[in-house]
């Protein structure tokens, strides 16, 4: 007894002693900063870890010297009403992610650090090769009077595009094919509410699922509004000169007759305007309510759970069909949203891409351990916890025609830590074995397989059919002051027409669309254009 | 004693809506009851309604291990058993005075109006942010309890109660040599217990409801109240302001029946409070009626 108290002794003044050195380390080369951040919902984290102290934060402190405290931390939803509040008090966080509009005003109040000398000496190559990777327009969009005043967070644009989600069971049940056209669509649509393609004798199906903001990641609109060359909220080639926003183009008109036809044939849930996208794709098309959706490449992942609990249901992923055989192209919104900006009072701001090049690094670059510090084993989201997150967009893309390459070859050497973990999913989905995370492996197969998701997506860049928004400046003052009255006026307007009111409504949007600031925000968009 | 037609029809009616209205708010739970306790898979499905399908226990399991959840709770019970006695104890003090008439306290109207104002106009969110965070309250518990210590409408509700109360009362103890102190304490206190057990339980309601002030002045989940807490991981999802990789990883966990059991967990005090305060309600609320 005696001697196990001595030795606990000597062991706790070993940690004792092991804590001190590092301690005064840290002071010597290291410093602080302070940031803020959004809370990403349902973050897990491994036994002892939080936002605070985890993989990331450790790692900033022994590779980088930088010490990292968070002054507050809130749920996403909550962050944007939260740092509005808090800047109205004056004292900014040394490092923080803001929108665009908040961008524009805090570079108008002169309160962010200018970045382009710390992008030149601090940004290392592979850095700067992710943030050129789009061929410089997310730099561009940060960029304000010559000067870098923020680092985009990079995303995926064509990881954003919608691909045709299509409950294929239910295209068997009921002896139909693939769609080649947008009356195909329709027609498939009619048929999943009034066939009963789930055979249960009730007519309690829907043939197209939509969600209350019409557009988005899942049960969208873009999709279908691009079969009929209608290009919403995006910039387009205006029909006589200068862009034009695709929403109040006559394209947009037809997509909404054809919604409305369909409504009123009983295909579309009289109830959409209350749900969100992942409540009508884990709900709706999970309880097998609904057979067909327009979304992001990753939404099976949301039918996890369902397909664990109905095996035979069963998905597939559609290009995008025109109104004329051969397709349409798929509209790709300008992808960065989010910037990371550093304080002008920040003592060092070259932070920034410190914590960007390490994290780049290890997720994706020569050194990615991607099992460590991207997804670990247990399905962890790894890389929400560090502070700076960006993804070279393409590499989803790059990613399924690497898994494509070596299921046909069977050779593993040439893919990367990441690639592997989902040629392992999709292998194992294959050999019919029920392992665990069985579903989750289905879904993987639905991504990355060759007729997944992604291959989907890798066909419209192959064959040119994409269609990109041709605005990728900084957001403008007329943006921030009209965007979101005229985005609720859209909402209204649209959901209306689709349930049922009359189609000229359309017209009479196009005209308060242009008179409640749309003229203001087209002329602004044209004179970056000219300038360009 | 046979009722007339007319009056069973009436009954007949009222028996039905007062059913309905019933059905519509106790149904919700029942169904939150079964889905807490039935397995996640079946709830994908939708095969559950009113009765739990494979039941188990394991979202509870896993909610009272959630150590947030603990947390959460403390907050907010530190937070009822601190803010109310000091809403009664402001509240009190402030209806005494106000319940007298112009005669014996001639400022009363101004000071009547002073707190009346407050209850009509705020404001607005940055003023009131600004002003919290420069008394030094943000992030502190305090933030939770001082910036809603004086609850008007409860203060009204009590006024028009002291109102009530015969003045002959308060005469024989004044000359009987009582200070408004002794009147306060040893009178009103004692007459009013119906109403004071209605605005305690008001004010126990407002502060276990309230969510909206730990958000915005706490600086991180670990102070969240239990409200707070649920609305923003239970309930809450902004789906637009999520990231697309952010959202791709909702799915994984699969949480909802867990979802579902954190906020049973956080209904059953309130809950439990009720049944015990609710025989004082309809004598305790009286907003107008001047007797005497």
């Amino acid at each position: 007894m005696k001697g196990y108290k001595i030795l606990s002794m000597i062991l706790s003044l070993a940690l004792l002693v092991g804590v001190i050195p590092s301690v005064a380390m840290a002071e010597q080369n290291g410093y602080g900063i302070v940031a803020v951040r959004p809370i990403p919902d349902d973050i897990t984290f491994p036994e002892g870890d939080s936002l605070e102290n985890n993989i990331w934060t450790r790692l900033y402190e022994s590779e980088l010297g930088i010490h990292l405290t968070y002054e507050w931390m809130t749920p996403v939803a909550q962050y944007e009403q939260k740092l509005n509040l808090s800047l109205t008090t004056g004292q900014l966080p040394d490092v923080f992610q803001v929108n665009a509009a908040q961008l524009m005003q805090l570079v108008d109040d002169e309160m962010l650090a200018d970045l382009s000398g710390v992008y030149e000496s601090h940004a290392s190559q592979y850095t700067k090769d992710v943030l050129m990777q789009d061929g410089g327009s997310a730099l561009a969009s940060a960029t304000f009077d010559g000067k870098l005043m923020a680092v985009p967070k990079m995303s995926s644009g064509i990881g954003n595009t919608n691909v045709l989600w299509i409950r294929t069971d239910w295209l068997q049940a009921l002896g139909l094919e693939a769609p080649k056209t947008m009356d195909d669509v329709i027609a498939i649509a009619t048929a999943f509410t009034k066939n009963d393609p789930d055979g249960n004798g009730q007519n309690d199906t829907y043939g197209l699922a939509l969600n209350k903001d019409l557009y988005g990641m899942a049960a969208s609109l873009e999709g279908f509004m691009n079969g009929f060359s209608a290009y919403p909220n995006i910039w387009v080639e205006g029909k006589e000169s200068g862009l034009e926003n695709g929403v109040v183009q006559p394209e947009v008109k037809n997509a909404l007759a054809a919604l409305q036809a369909l409504y009123k044939d009983g295909a579309i849930d009289p109830e959409f305007g209350t749900k969100d996208g992942y409540s009508v794709v884990n709900g709706d098309a999970g309880k097998g309510k609904v057979g067909m959706f327009y979304g992001y490449f990753w939404n099976m992942g949301w039918l996890t759970d369902a397909k664990t609990g109905n095996e035979n249901m069963e998905w597939a992923p559609y290009a995008l069909v025109g109104e004329t055989p051969g397709g349409a192209l798929a509209q790709v919104a300008f992808p960065v949203n989010l910037y990371y900006v550093v304080s002008a009072t920040c003592e060092h701001p070259e932070a920034i891409f410190e914590m960007l090049n390490l994290q780049l690094d290890r997720c994706f670059g020569k050194n990615a351990q991607p099992d460590i510090y991207n997804v670990d084993s247990a399905g962890r989201a790894i890389f929400e916890y560090p502070l700076i997150y960006s993804e070279p967009p393409m590499k989803n893309a790059d990613a399924q025609k690497a898994v494509a390459a070596a299921l046909a070859s069977g050779d593993v050497s040439l893919l990367d830590a990441e690639q592997k973990g989902y040629y392992n999913q999709v292998v194992s989905y294959r050999s019919g074995e029920r392992a665990d995370g069985w579903a989750q492996n289905w879904a993987a197969e639905k991504m990355w397989g060759e007729l997944g998701s992604m291959a989907v997506i890798n066909q419209y860049v192959d064959g040119n059919k994409l269609y990109h928004d041709r605005y990728y400046g900084s957001s403008t003052q007329s943006m921030a002051d009209f965007g979101s009255i005229l985005s609720q006026k859209q909402a209204q307007v649209f959901t209306e027409i689709i349930q049922g009111a009359d189609i000229a409504q359309f017209d009479q949007f196009v005209t308060d669309w242009y008179d409640l600031g749309g003229r203001q925000i087209t002329d602004d968009v044209n004179l970056w254009q000219s300038q360009r | 004693m046979k009722k007339p037609v007319s009056r069973r029809i009436f009954e007949a009616v009222n028996v039905i809506l007062l059913t309905l209205m019933t059905l519509c708010a106790v149904l919700p739970f029942l169904n939150f009851l079964a889905i807490s306790l039935s397995e996640s898979s079946a709830v994908a499905l939708g095969q559950v309604g009113f009765w739990p399908r494979r039941v188990t226990l394991q979202s509870y399991a896993f909610v009272l291990q959630k150590l947030e959840l603990a947390q959460a709770f403390g907050v907010s019970v530190a937070k009822v058993l601190v803010g109310v006695p000091l809403n009664m104890l402001l509240t009190l003090l402030i209806a005494y005075p106000l319940s007298k008439s112009k005669e014996e306290f001639p400022a009363r109207n101004v000071y009547v109006w002073f707190f009346i104002v407050t209850m009509i106009f705020s404001g607005g969110l940055v003023p009131w942010f600004l002003i919290i965070s420069k008394l030094g309250m943000i992030d502190s518990f305090w933030a939770l309890v001082i910036p809603s210590a004086v609850p008007v409408y409860n203060v009204v509700i009590l006024v028009n109660f002291f109102k009530g109360i015969p003045k002959g009362i308060e005469e024989a103890a004044t000359i009987d040599g009582a200070t408004h102190w002794q009147i306060l304490w040893r009178i009103f206190v004692p007459l009013s217990s119906a109403a004071l057990a209605s605005t305690i339980l008001f004010c126990v309601v407002n502060h276990w409801n309230s969510w909206f002030e730990g958000m915005m002045l706490m600086n991180r989940p670990s102070k969240y109240p239990l409200q707070t807490y649920l609305q923003t991981f239970v309930v809450g999802r902004n789906t637009q302001l999520m990231s697309s990789e952010a959202m791709r990883n909702v799915g994984i966990v699969s949480e909802r029946t867990a979802r579902a059991a954190q906020m049973f967990v956080a209904t059953v005090p309130v809950l439990m409070i009720y049944p015990f305060m609710q025989k004082y309600f309809t004598t305790g609320v009286t907003l107008g009626g001047v007797k005497e």
